[in-house]
């Protein structure tokens, strides 16, 4: 039950009904013959359990190390409650009135990390797996010696619950710890490459600015030979040089390179940083690209990091899918009307006749399922944020995301 | 009959257009006219205001040497005008495309870059404006309208599926043919405006014309593009009904 809260599974599944009928049976029968074999076995087979559950074996062993710590303060605790109270109850009773006592606070705290969605970055590391193990291996020992040897006696019993309260307090502290210095290295790693990617776009631009300068140059001095032309009126000459000279250039300006510059219209960093980064490195990849937006936009007036994270997501997926085409095309575009914000991201897509709810639903790619985790993060998103709105089309082979941010409501107020 | 408008301030290129249009309308013996060339936009937001146009196509400059530019344009001529079709003169530089597409859902474009191509692509114009036109008289699809922000949408029955209510309170999910958007409305209020819309469970409104299938004991309904919603029991029932009956 408990473990089932950390992992905020809700659902039921069929691993589950392997442990009510085989292990939970089993370790009643084992109790019944010899306690310490029924602990090791029913460690052994909850570990089994968790594997089926998460298949994931280090977060299994924490997992168990944490449930087994858990069970363990329950039954000493119950035990001290029943030999001080003198009460009447069965041992199995009040352990479970315990064990219940136990589950919504460790939802809270579950609950609470989840919000911070902290854990999902971090995974559990070497270190704490094998502190689990350890914590298993030697509350065990402790526990079968402690309670073979000498019994079950009250002052056994609290001396052990003062240990291993200890124990866990110990733990707490450096987990923590531990969590507060991730984070921090987290956020630093965030702000270096934001540094990086500022100092891309700025690259970029001052070798647009010289290309510019470049131009400034060559024009003057195509301006001086027209000139030349026309006061000696040499229309044949004139024909002839505005045919080899001014025609390449004309058609040169329509090229790739200055097809994002409107991203400087973005007066966003992230968004404007993910607008660049993408759409640079998809250039790279040989996609043909253009980025558009007619006027300045300030203010997205929503959360922009979700935003950017939103955008970042649809990009990727926009990338993923032109990079294999021979002449992919990803057109980005913002559209401002006095109510909302339109952001247009379009890209070509293989001729195929695949439903947009088959292309959208979670975990459909053949590159694996962090495609469809995206998807689904893109839906989270768009649900967080009140005045965000999604449209997934797909026309004529190309495939349209849109989303559209309202921002009449926020004017009013 | 179509009314055909010009607005380009370069006199060059007004006429060299003009004269395009003039030559296929004669040849082709089309049902056009051209009403009126300029170079003045506020020519044409007079001309409209005083004159009811029943069908237009309008040749738009982006660039105009006036206070409002291209698009600006066409966003007052469409609201004022909502079925004409519009195309818009540019060059490469000025090419603004999703917004040609999306907000204003330009006909075309033509480019000034490439001026062997502008002959070919006014008259190609001038037959997918008519094409357009008869396409729409000669069918009487059914749509259904969907304000979202700014923008009325207007979707053919035929191509809805479903109608899905997002965990977000008032928003409605639309399930096309060939995609799926995000609107403002209440279940209740779609089921009542239209009936072939039946809602079949809590957060689904049917297309009953694109059920492929129902499946009455797990309750599932396949949808003609092979997606599967649920039903509830007295959905599945009444569904069935309805079906039967068409």
């Amino acid at each position: 039950m408990n473990a089932k809260i950390m992992l905020s599974e809700f659902r039921l599944k069929w691993v589950d009904l392997f442990m009510v009928f085989v292990n939970v049976p089993i370790v009643i029968l084992l109790t019944n013959i010899n306690q310490a074999v029924s602990i090791l076995v029913s460690v052994f087979l909850n570990l089994f359990y968790l594997f089926l559950l998460t298949s994931n074996v280090k977060k299994s062993l924490v997992l168990e190390a944490l449930i087994y710590v858990i069970n363990l303060t329950a039954d000493h605790l119950s035990d001290i409650i029943l030999r001080l109270s003198h009460f009447n109850i069965p041992y199995i009773v009040s352990f479970i009135m315990i064990q219940a006592l136990f589950m919504p606070i460790l939802y809270l705290i579950v609950r609470n990390n989840k919000e911070s969605e902290f854990e999902n970055l971090v995974g559990i590391s070497k270190l704490e797996t094998s502190l689990s193990v350890l914590i298993l291996i030697v509350f065990g020992i402790l526990m079968t010696f402690t309670e073979i040897l000498s019994g079950n006696k009250l002052d056994n019993l609290i001396y052990n619950l003062l240990i291993l309260v200890m124990a866990s307090l110990i733990l707490l502290v450096i987990h923590f710890s531990r969590i507060k210095d991730l984070e921090k290295n987290f956020d630093l790693q965030k702000k270096e490459l934001q540094i990086k990617n500022n100092n891309r776009y700025i690259h970029e631009m001052e070798k647009h600015y010289n290309e510019l300068r470049k131009f400034r140059h060559d024009y003057q001095n195509t301006l001086l030979s027209l000139d030349e032309y026309i006061r000696t009126d040499d229309i044949q000459g004139l024909k002839k040089y505005y045919n080899a000279e001014i025609k390449p250039i004309s058609s040169k300006m329509g090229q790739e390179k200055y097809k994002l510059e409107d991203i400087s219209k973005v007066g966003n960093k992230e968004l404007k940083s993910i607008f660049f980064n993408k759409l640079y490195s998809a250039q790279l990849e040989g996609i043909n690209v253009s980025f558009e937006s007619k006027n300045e936009i300030k203010n997205f007036h929503t959360d922009t990091l979700d935003l950017a994270v939103a955008m970042g997501i649809i990009l990727d997926n926009a990338i993923e899918e032109t990079k294999e085409q021979d002449h992919g095309v990803i057109q980005v575009g913002i559209i401002d009307v006095d109510t909302e914000i339109m952001i247009i991201v379009q890209n070509s897509v293989r001729d195929n006749e695949l439903p947009v709810w088959k292309m959208k639903r979670a975990g459909f790619s053949t590159k694996g399922a962090s495609r469809g985790m995206g998807l689904s993060n893109l839906t989270e998103i768009i649900n967080r944020n009140k005045n965000l709105m999604l449209e997934t089309m797909k026309v004529n082979n190309n495939f349209l995301q849109k989303i559209t941010i309202e921002v009449g409501d926020i004017k009013d107020d | 009959m179509i009314d055909i408008f010009v607005c380009e301030d370069n006199y060059k290129q007004l006429n060299e257009i003009v004269s395009y249009i003039n030559n296929y309308v004669l040849i082709e013996n089309l049902d056009m006219e051209l009403k009126l060339a300029t170079s003045d936009p506020y020519r044409i937001l007079n001309y409209l205001e005083k004159n009811d146009t029943e069908k237009s196509l309008y040749f738009l400059d982006i660039g105009l040497s006036s206070d409002i530019d291209g698009i600006e344009l066409a966003k007052k001529i469409r609201k004022n005008d909502f079925d004409s079709k519009i195309v818009f003169i540019t060059t490469h530089s000025e090419m603004v495309f999703l917004t040609f597409k999306y907000q204003i859902e330009a006909l075309d474009y033509i480019l000034k870059d490439f001026p062997d191509e502008i002959q070919g692509k006014v008259t190609r114009a001038i037959d997918l404006c008519n094409e357009q036109f008869q396409k729409k008289e000669s069918k009487s699809e059914e749509y259904y309208q969907i304000k979202t922000g700014d923008q009325l949408k207007s979707v053919k029955i035929s191509d809805i599926l479903f109608f899905e209510s997002s965990p977000v309170p008032h928003k409605v999910i639309v399930h096309l043919m060939n995609g799926q958007f995000e609107f403002y409305n209440t279940m209740k209020e779609i089921e009542s405006e239209n009936e072939k819309f039946f809602r079949c469970h809590k957060s689904y409104v049917v297309n009953v014309d694109n059920v492929e299938s129902i499946n009455r004991q797990t309750r599932k309904i396949t949808m003609s593009d092979g997606e599967i919603i649920f039903s509830s029991v007295l959905g599945c029932r009444t569904l069935v009904k309805m079906k039967n009956n068409n």
